[in-house]
This record gives structure tokens, C-alpha cells and sequence, in this order.
């Protein structure tokens, strides 16, 4: 497996274990209740990761997550400016430069959470700055990822994305696009009621992570370093 | 700057500047003394980390340095393999396991603290953080020593291998200090400011390969 594809892995498996622990951990300690939360939307993201001991494995889980977006950005630009026109070049680095903003945005996010901001009416100015922080990186990674799946689409050929690879991009960023519409629509008409907005944050969340997964298959043959590519090269020279 | 300079630089002032930050907010809310540590250890790394909103800087900057911490490591390996005229020993080749154990010790070690010190599991933090501290001096050292037999050889690893040495001899130096305070039991002052300077003497070593990787380039468009 080549470090682009153990990242992009990385990138979707590390969260998903993350929460699923926190929650599991959280059900236990009676915090949370007990149930799907992608469509019964009984508790949100940021309840699994308040009590400890899932607070521990939250905060750790999720900031490393960060970082690892992060490399995944890192890694999308090298792989697209492999191919394509150097003129797109300095657009897909301001994509890039926002999506990194917005993984920096969710380490300051988590970095604030814990029991101490138990009872939350007690610390409103935390509850906000996470609200905001986490608010502004779901909605940045999304939308830059729904760009980058259009600018990926327009490669496709150069890139070597399979059909089925594309269209799984494409769904997962018109879902995305959808929450986002759905979300705006609950704020402005204030329709809360319990659940939507636990259920959507759920469900971005997932498919978010789940878009940094899809790239494994595309980086097959994309290494990053030139040791790599040699021994891809040795590799084919073997298998040949 | 080059990728590889970045992460050398990044990983230094991102830990570092997360504990000089809060040591600097620890001062101005009045929870820690107006000090040198690295002198007087008036305070330990860790406790400058456990109050909020301290804590906040400290586990969001240092987590996220330990990530980068494991990417050097990678840097440094890649870039080993990329000078050296021979396939490194299974030692040197292991080193970006050896790096991320240290990176994920380092990151549990962070993620215990909390504010309520009763309740924070220190076994688990020291137990951690000690296996940090001594992974990554194992592995510097033996980085150092193969970057050493490479320059023997006639390789160009750049500059920065004096600056290496001393900052691991300075390290077993502390580490053999650190020791002797634990048999003796010491005041806890002595063991801070240790603990203070095997952390910059780490850092420093990250930093110390920012100088040789001015020609070393991770991706072909970096």
C-alpha cells in the first residue's frame, strides 16, 4: 500500500473508530442513550466526546483525524498538479489553503471540549466557539470537496478515475450539497425539533469521511516521494 | 522552503510554541509563577497544561505536533534512503514505527489531562509520556550514529550532524540526571527542569534537519 492510499485509509478509518468508541464508551457510562443515531438522531457527535474517559479518546482521535485531513489535502494537490494545466495550479492551492483552515478549525473546535463545560449553561462561550468552529469546518470540507470532485471530474481521464470512482465522489458530494441545503433551511425557518440537526450532523460527518476513503483506489499507482516511485517501478520490473 | 523544511520547522515551533504559549497565559492568569523554568523549575511541562484555557492550546497544539512528529519521521527515512549508496539496516528502516509509537505515546499522554487533577490519571500520563521521551531519544540516537557511518562513507547528509550529537549526548546526559533524582527522590523542581530540557533538546533535534533538507523534496511538485 503507498502512504497517499495509508492516509486516505487512515483519514476514514480514524474517525469512524474514534466516534464509534466515544459512543460506545458514552452509552456505557449512562451519558447518551442507546440507539442509531444516523436516524434516530438521540444524541450529537459532540455528546459521545464531553464525559471522560471517551473525552480522552475524542480529543485524541479526532485532532489527530485533523492533521491527517490535512496530508490528505496535502496529497490531493500533489496528485492533481501531476496532471492537467499549471494555470489551474495556483486555484487548486487557495482550495487546498481553505480546506487546511477548516481541519484547523476542527483541532480548535475539539481542543475545547471536556467536562468542564458541563452544565452547558454555565459555558456558553466555549458551547459557541465549538458550535462556530465545528460548524465552519463541516461546511468548508464540504464545500471544498464538492469542488474538488468537480475539478476531479474534469481530470478523470488524466487522472485515471475509475467511472464508479467518480460517481461515488459525485453522490457523496451532492448528499453533502443536500445536508448543507436542509441544514440552512432548519436555521432559517427554525425548525427545530429534536433530531434533524443531530441526524444531519451524523450523516455529514460520515459521508465527509467517507469521501477521504474514496480516493484509496485512485492513488493505486500515485506515490508521493521519488523512493516510492522507485519501488513501484521495481515492483512492475519484478512482476513483469 | 521545502515540504520536508516545513515539517522540521513545524513540528518545532508547533510543540514548543504550544508550550511557551501556555506557560506565557499560565503566568498572566496567575496559576503559575513568574519564572524560568528551564532554570529554576518552578513548573512542569505538564502542568502548565492542565488548567483551562490553558489546556486548550497545550492538547490542540501538541496532539497535532505528534501527527507532524510521525511525518518527519517518514521525511527523515525517505530521505536516508534517498543519499545513502546502501539499504539502511533493519534498525534505521524500522525508525518510522519506532517514530509513531513515540507520536501516539506522546498524543495519549496529552489527551489524559484535565483540569480536575484528582481525577487525572497520572500512572497513565507518566507511564506515556516516559515512554515518549525514551523511544524518541532511542531512535534519534540511532539515526545520528547511521547519518555518522553515512558521512564516513562519503555521503553528503549536510550539515547539521555536530549539532545532532550534542543534542543527543545532552539528552542521555539529562536522561542519567533524571534517574539519579528518581533514586534519590528529589524535589519535584530539579525533575521539571529536566523534563523542560529534554523536551527543547528533542524538538531542537526535529528542527536540526531543516538545514539538510534545503535540496531534499518529498514530491516532485513540492
Amino acid at each position: 500500500m503507498t502512504v497517499p492510499q495509508r492516509i486516505a485509509l487512515l483519514a476514514v478509518v480514524l474517525p469512524f473508530l474514534t466516534i464509534g468508541s466515544t459512543y460506545g464508551l458514552s452509552v456505557a457510562g449512562g451519558h447518551v442513550p442507546l440507539c442509531i443515531p444516523w436516524f434516530d438522531g438521540c444524541s450529537t457527535i459532540t455528546a459521545t466526546g464531553v464525559y471522560y474517559p471517551a473525552a480522552y479518546v475524542f480529543r485524541a482521535g479526532l485532532i489527530s483525524t485533523a492533521v491527517i485531513a490535512i496530508l490528505w489535502w496535502y496529497c490531493v494537490r500533489a496528485w492533481l498538479e501531476s496532471v492537467g494545466h499549471p494555470q489551474h495550479h495556483p486555484w487548486v492551492h487557495r482550495l487546498v489553503a481553505f480546506a487546511t483552515v477548516a481541519s484547523i478549525l476542527l483541532v480548535a473546535s475539539i481542543a475545547v471540549l471536556g467536562e468542564h463545560m458541563v452544565p452547558s449553561r454555565d459555558h456558553k462561550f466555549l458551547w459557541r466557539f465549538h458550535t462556530i468552529t465545528a460548524v465552519l469546518f463541516f461546511l468548508t470540507t464540504a464545500i471544498c470537496q464538492i469542488v474538488m470532485t468537480w475539478r476531479m471530474r474534469q481530470l478523470q481521464q488524466e487522472l485515471n478515475i475509475k467511472f464508479s470512482g467518480i460517481v461515488f465522489k459525485q453522490v457523496l458530494a451532492v448528499l453533502q450539497l443536500l445536508l448543507i441545503l436542509w441544514l440552512a433551511v432548519i436555521m432559517i425557518f427554525d425548525l427545530n425539533t429534536d433530531g434533524p440537526i443531530e441526524i444531519a450532523e451524523w450523516w455529514l460527518a460520515s459521508l465527509s469521511s467517507l469521501y477521504f476513503g474514496t480516493t484509496w483506489r485512485d492513488w493505486k499507482e500515485f506515490r508521493l516521494t521519488r523512493r516510492e516511485k522507485g519501488d513501484g517501478i521495481h515492483a512492475q520490473e519484478a512482476s513483469v | 522552503m521545502t515540504l520536508p523544511q516545513r515539517i522540521a520547522h513545524t513540528s518545532f515551533w508547533l510543540s514548543h510554541g504550544s508550550f511557551w504559549l501556555t506557560l506565557v497565559m499560565g503566568m498572566y492568569l496567575g496559576t503559575t509563577d513568574i519564572c524560568v523554568p528551564y532554570l529554576t523549575g518552578c513548573t512542569s511541562i505538564t502542568a502548565t497544561g492542565i488548567p483551562d484555557p490553558q489546556a486548550f492550546v497545550f492538547r490542540g497544539g501538541l496532539i497535532s505536533a505528534c501527527v507532524l512528529f510521525a511525518v518527519w519521521w517518514y521525511c527523515m527515512q525517505s530521505w536516508l534512503i534517498e543519499i545513502a549508496p546502501e539499504r539502511p539496516i533493519w534498525t534505521v528502516r524500522y525508525m518510522v514505527t519506532a517514530g509513531v509509537i513515540s507520536s501516539v505515546c506522546l498524543i495519549i499522554a496529552t489527551a489524559v489531562l484535565r483540569p480536575d487533577k484528582d481525577h487525572l490519571p497520572w500512572t497513565l500520563h507518566t507511564v506515556f509520556a516516559a515512554l515518549f521521551f525514551l523511544i524518541s531519544l532511542l531512535v534519534q540516537t540511532r539515526v545520528t550514529y547511521w547519518l555518522k557511518h553515512l558521512k564516513k562513507r562519503g555521503v553528503d547528509i549536510g550539515s547539521s550532524l555536530k549539532q545532532k550529537f550534542a543534542l543527543i549526548y545532552a539528552q542521555w546526559f539529562f536522561l542519567g540526571v533524571m534517574i539519579v533524582l528518581q533514586v534519590v527522590d528529589s524535589d519535584d523542581r530539579w525533575k521539571s527542569v529536566v523534563e523542560w530540557w529534554m523536551a527543547l533538546l528533542i524538538g531542537l533535534y526535529y528542527l536540526s534537519s531543516a538545514q539538510d533538507w534545503k535540496h531534499f523534496r518529498l514530491t516532485e511538485t513540492d
